[in-house]
């Protein structure tokens, strides 16, 4: 009897903790599903507290080109401005520090450099609208603005953002400038420090360093012009305001 | 003496049934060599990727890298959520770099169990937050599908390999039993929503319904791989196949990670390639089903003490899927517990 008795009790235990086991992972589940899925009323309304949770350990995304593929060609050049003395500030020319790497990325598709996804992930940073806010037609209009058509190809040419420079503010957010910022020191110290005719190590706080980063698109061609062969990729760049990068 | 409630208002048909659940919840770890597999593939795949980009490790993660030490510390959310975050020293990074290298290796191997498992955790979501704008939807999984691999025991290769014993041969610790069934649980529920998700959100875009996404993205250089995706940009009939291919498929793997025999179909494959290395594959003929049980276990949590090799040899002879079979045998149960009941 007693022995029964204990059976009964274990069985009583496992099935309580069974019970809140499933219901635990169950409302796990509930919330992953809430903030994964595609924008609803429910998500929307549930989206602060179903982050909270989330989002520190749980964080996931799986639009996965989705509702719309990747379809550009993006890069970044970078370019700095010294001042060498109290009369001339001297501009270099931009640099290409991005393009190299595709051939690098196309070589190992199973284990790839993972260098260009700083380029990816910048450019969703710089582009990326609130969907709700998308879906409230409260979408404003000056990404388009901000970018300029170089029709004859020179890259290093001079780009006016003046037509922009109301919202210049809006698109180069502080946790852009701080990230770009990070990227362009980054850049000079480790993938292209020949920008810089100084050694790194001969700098100091009295040269004025600043960096400007262009980002470069091209838009794809349509598939309704797929066969024309004069269809031209004309690039679309933008250039960030110059950032202080200084102590290197 | 008190007659004992739960044999009074449980009846005897549900009292065996529950009995029955629990004891596969709490006695038998499903999915041993599968899970042991995945640990093994996830451990290969992290070291590979450290090593493709070990001449970058200063640039992608170091603390004069791409995301910058400051810009790490304000974006972090917790205090010492990353290892990197303890220190932005350059040795310091080396060290903790090279150590998550070590525990990565310890972790192929199985050696120290769930321990060096959550070990392998702490290291990778260290390198993840240091530098969280060079993480795709691959390193997410992975991510969250180690943080349930830590609660499941993955020590059925190694162990089988070290002592020549079939995996929890000994008597198991049931709350450990538990956990494993939860983490299986999880990681295949976590599978499902991606695959699900990820097929809705390509639903609802018009490249993708309209066949052309495919030719969009194999314009951006980063994911192009030319002359074969140059040749395939330009087949309407591939584009439009592959796309609707790729929705069909990443909606309907719910269905089919739900359903026994579609995994037992692909898992079987990677099973006997395992069981093949060990010296005693005959005496272990259930291994191949203990994976498969994985998804039997969660896809009809109802299922009735049919035996192994019984409803095994069942599904092969007649072709039926063992869902119905179970399904099959729970009515049956039912039909003869409440006859006798009445």
């Amino acid at each position: 009897m007693q022995s029964e008795k204990r059976t009964d009790s274990i069985s009583a235990a496992r099935l309580i903790s069974s019970c809140l086991v499933l219901v635990a992972l169950s409302l796990h589940f509930f919330a992953i599903v809430l903030y994964a899925m595609p924008i609803n009323p429910v998500s929307v309304r549930a989206q602060n507290s179903v982050s909270r949770y989330v989002e520190p350990i749980f964080y996931q995304n799986w639009r996965l080109f989705a509702p719309e593929p990747v379809d550009s060609e993006r890069g970044i050049l970078l370019r700095v401005r010294l001042r060498r003395d109290r009369h001339s500030i001297e501009t270099t020319d931009f640099i290409d520090i991005t393009s190299p790497k595709i051939s690098d990325l196309q070589a190992t598709r199973f284990f790839p450099n993972l260098r260009y996804r700083i380029v990816a992930s910048m450019l969703a940073a710089i582009h990326y609208r609130d969907p709700v806010r998308l879906r409230l037609q409260d979408l404003d209009e000056y990404t388009a603005e901000c970018y300029s058509h170089v029709e004859n190809i020179d890259l290093n040419g001079e780009v006016s953002n003046e037509e922009c420079a109301v919202d210049a503010d809006a698109i180069f957010t502080p946790p852009i400038r701080e990230l770009m910022r990070s990227f362009a020191y980054a850049g000079l110290r480790h993938i292209a420090p020949e920008v810089l005719d100084v050694a790194l190590s001969e700098l100091d706080t009295t040269v004025l360093v600043e960096a400007q980063l262009r980002i470069v698109h091209s838009e794809p061609v349509p598939f309704s012009r797929r066969n024309e062969t004069s269809h031209a990729r004309y690039p679309i760049i933008m250039d960030s305001p110059w950032l202080q990068i200084l102590p290197l | 003496m008190a007659p004992n409630p739960a044999a009074v208002t449980v009846r005897p048909w549900m009292r065996n049934f529950l009995a029955d659940v629990l004891q596969r919840l709490w006695c038998q770890r499903y999915c041993m060599y599968g899970i042991s597999l995945l640990r093994i593939g996830y451990g290969v795949s992290w070291l590979m990727i450290a090593f493709t980009n070990y001449r970058d490790r200063h640039y992608l993660w170091g603390p004069d890298g791409s995301y910058s030490y400051e810009l790490f510390r304000q974006s972090a959310r917790f205090p010492n959520y990353s290892l990197y975050q303890l220190s932005s020293d350059r040795l310091f990074f080396e060290l903790v770099y090279h150590m998550g290298i070590i525990v990565t290796l310890l972790f192929i191997f199985g050696t120290f169990g769930r321990s060096i498992s959550l070990l392998q955790l702490v290291f990778v979501a260290s390198l993840n937050y240091r530098n969280p704008i060079i993480l795709d939807g691959g390193d997410n999984i992975a991510f969250l599908v180690l943080f349930w691999l830590v609660l499941a025991d993955s020590s059925a290769i190694s162990t089988r390999l070290k002592r020549r014993t079939k995996p929890c041969s000994t008597p198991c610790i049931p709350v450990i039993t538990l956990l494993h069934n939860v983490a299986i649980t999880a990681i295949i529920t976590q599978l499902v929503l991606l695959y699900f998700l990820s097929g809705l959100y390509k639903a609802q875009g018009s490249p993708w319904y309209e066949g052309t996404a495919l030719y969009y993205i194999f314009q951006a250089l980063e994911f192009s791989w030319p002359p074969l995706t140059d040749a395939l940009r330009d087949s309407l009939i591939f584009g439009l196949l592959a796309s609707y291919v790729t929705i069909f498929f990443q909606i309907s793997v719910t269905v089919g990670l739900l359903r026994p025999d579609t995994c037992k179909q692909v898992l079987d494959t990677a099973c006997t390639q395992v069981a093949s290395s060990a010296e005693h594959r005959s005496e272990e003929p259930d291994a191949c089903f203990e994976i498969v049980g994985s998804n039997t276990m969660w896809s009809s949590a109802f299922v009735i003490d049919a035996h192994k090799k019984q409803a095994a040899a069942a599904v092969a002879n007649d072709g039926r899927s063992r869902v119905v079979n179970t399904v099959a045998q729970l009515a049956r149960r039912l039909v003869v517990e409440s006859t006798a009941a009445s």
